[in-house]
């Protein structure tokens, strides 16, 4: 039998919560993590809502100007090579592993490899190239570049933490830390690490998020209370979320040894590209269906053993139809009818990280025993029909779940977790 | 006129580094700046340093030989504007 991956902490800084138990009543009480926003000052932008990270202050890209809950350590030697995302991440890895009962010291024997997911930070790009161009190439912050591109979390975590066992940065934009947990499993089944620490992490800034309004992806309903709502009716794009969560994936025979809370078995994964579109979603969810059904295959597990599936599910109009036509073809065609739900409603969509910050809510329920429901529903979609849909979350074991993700390309990537031995 | 250009750069190296514990007025002339224990400033921070007073002063810094001694103290800082003919 190859080694079994597990979950021994998570880690969380999100618009619902910055910690286990208060990420744990957002998801059983369904408050949702929203506010009201103007982006670039701007009060003619029809984007007016977002999943803020509270207590967390970026208002220039300047690291001196940057302001974080005092309960969390940041030095000041690794702030300057950090994105706000950056800052979002150590906080959340310091959660994991403290939950995992692990120190930093032990990080860095070669045993523990780190995978991440970011798409870099738009917000501190955007600055270091103004400030090239403002200087016509003569001067240029010599952290800008790993501070601002695609990998600078990986690259600060690693260095940070000392890590010489694997280190990867993955980057398949809403598939991403998707592929990094999945990726990280395979570490372990293959023998490679005996722990993997997994890091998704998004800036919450205009710059990142506003991007998406040019594709028409953005909610343009201003209530907090109902602009992210999937699989309804009157759905009409996603609400955009950054953050961090960070989750440690250890050998399950090293985590028995060292005598660490199991929260969840990473039983299988996989992954398929829809071949269709750079932006759009198969329209009948064919990628998504052939990585739901390789990941079955892959922990040889039929439909029917599934009871919750954590939806990928944004809000937009087409996505959340081409999930709905993938899920029946898995479930509702073989007779099987787990939950389903779309924790997005809550947080809103955080991009890279939302495939890890999404597995982390399923151990989560694994751990505590409930269901995440699928709030904001009032009128589902005609498309849904079939599928099970808590209105509120339930106070009942998920049994064997199912997290699902998607990205541009087509990218489509699903985990499957189920409750320790 | 000197102690014009003196406050100048004192406030501008508060400002720039935010330095929130530190009056600009109680940097000394001859404190070293950079590696002093009460100022904590390094290399990264001379950089911003210096990009902030080209852009201040409208002068150029060139070479790192030439940064290095102009970012000795603020007294060496206004000697190097005042021999680039800066006014307060």
């Amino acid at each position: 039998m190859p080694p079994l991956p597990v979950i021994t902490g998570l880690g969380f800084i999100t618009s619902i919560g910055h910690d286990r138990a208060a990420v744990g009543r957002s998801l059983r009480e369904l408050a949702h993590g929203f506010e009201r926003v103007e982006f670039f000052g701007n009060p003619n932008l029809p984007v007016k809502v977002a999943g803020t990270i509270k207590g967390f202050d970026f208002p220039t890209p300047n690291w001196r100007d940057w302001r974080w809950p005092e309960r969390f350590t940041v030095d000041r030697e690794l702030l300057r090579g950090l994105a706000p995302h950056g800052v979002y991440a150590l906080c959340a890895l310091q959660q994991a592993l403290t939950e995992a009962g692990l120190e930093p010291a032990e990080l860095s024997d070669g045993t523990t490899g780190l995978f991440c997911a970011s798409a870099g930070s738009p917000f501190m790009l955007g600055s270091f190239l103004g400030q090239m161009h403002e200087t016509r190439g003569e001067r240029g912050n010599p952290m800008g570049l790993v501070s601002s591109i695609a990998g600078t979390l990986n690259f600060s975590l690693a260095a940070h933490y000392r890590i010489t066992g694997a280190v990867c940065g993955f980057v398949s934009a809403c598939a991403s830390s998707s592929h990094a947990l999945g990726y990280a499993m395979d570490e372990i089944r293959l023998g490679r690490q005996q722990r993997m620490l997994v890091v998704g992490a998004e800036d919450m800034t205009a710059e990142s998020i506003m991007a998406f309004s040019s594709l028409r992806a953005l909610s343009n309903n201003p209530d907090p209370a109902t602009a992210s709502r999937p699989f309804d009716r009157r759905r009409d794009g996603f609400v955009g979320t950054g953050g961090a969560v960070a989750v440690i994936v250890e050998d399950a025979a090293l985590a028995r040894r060292r005598g660490a809370h199991i929260l969840a078995e990473l039983v299988g994964w996989g992954q398929a590209g829809d071949g269709h579109s750079v932006t759009a979603s198969h329209p009948e969810g064919a990628g998504l269906r052939e990585a739901m059904r390789r990941t079955l295959a892959d922990a040889r597990l039929n439909a029917s053993d599934i009871g919750y599936v954590n939806a990928h599910a944004t809000s937009t109009v087409a996505g959340d139809r081409s999930e709905s036509l993938a899920l029946h073809a898995i479930f509702t065609r073989q007779g099987a009818k787990p939950r389903v739900s779309s924790t997005k409603a809550l947080t809103g969509h955080g991009l890279s990280m939302a495939g890890v910050m999404e597995a982390a809510f399923c151990a989560l329920a694994i751990d505590e025993g409930f269901i995440p429901g699928a709030a904001h529903l009032e009128e589902p979609d005609p498309v849904c029909a079939g599928l099970d849909l808590p209105r509120v979350s339930l106070a009942e074991a998920p049994g064997i779940v199912l997290n699902n993700s998607s990205g541009f390309g087509g990218s489509n990537v699903c985990h499957l977790l189920r409750r320790p031995a | 006129m000197t102690a014009d250009l003196t406050l100048r750069l004192q406030t501008l190296i508060c400002t720039t580094l935010k330095l929130e514990d530190v009056r600009p007025a109680d940097i000394p002339g001859d404190e070293p700046l950079i590696g002093s224990t009460r100022l904590g400033l390094d290399s990264l921070d001379a950089l911003e340093l210096v990009l902030a007073i080209e852009k201040e002063f409208g002068v150029k810094i060139g070479s790192s030989e030439e940064s290095r001694q102009a970012l000795t103290s603020v007294d060496t800082l206004v000697a190097f504007l005042r021999s680039r003919q800066v006014a307060a």
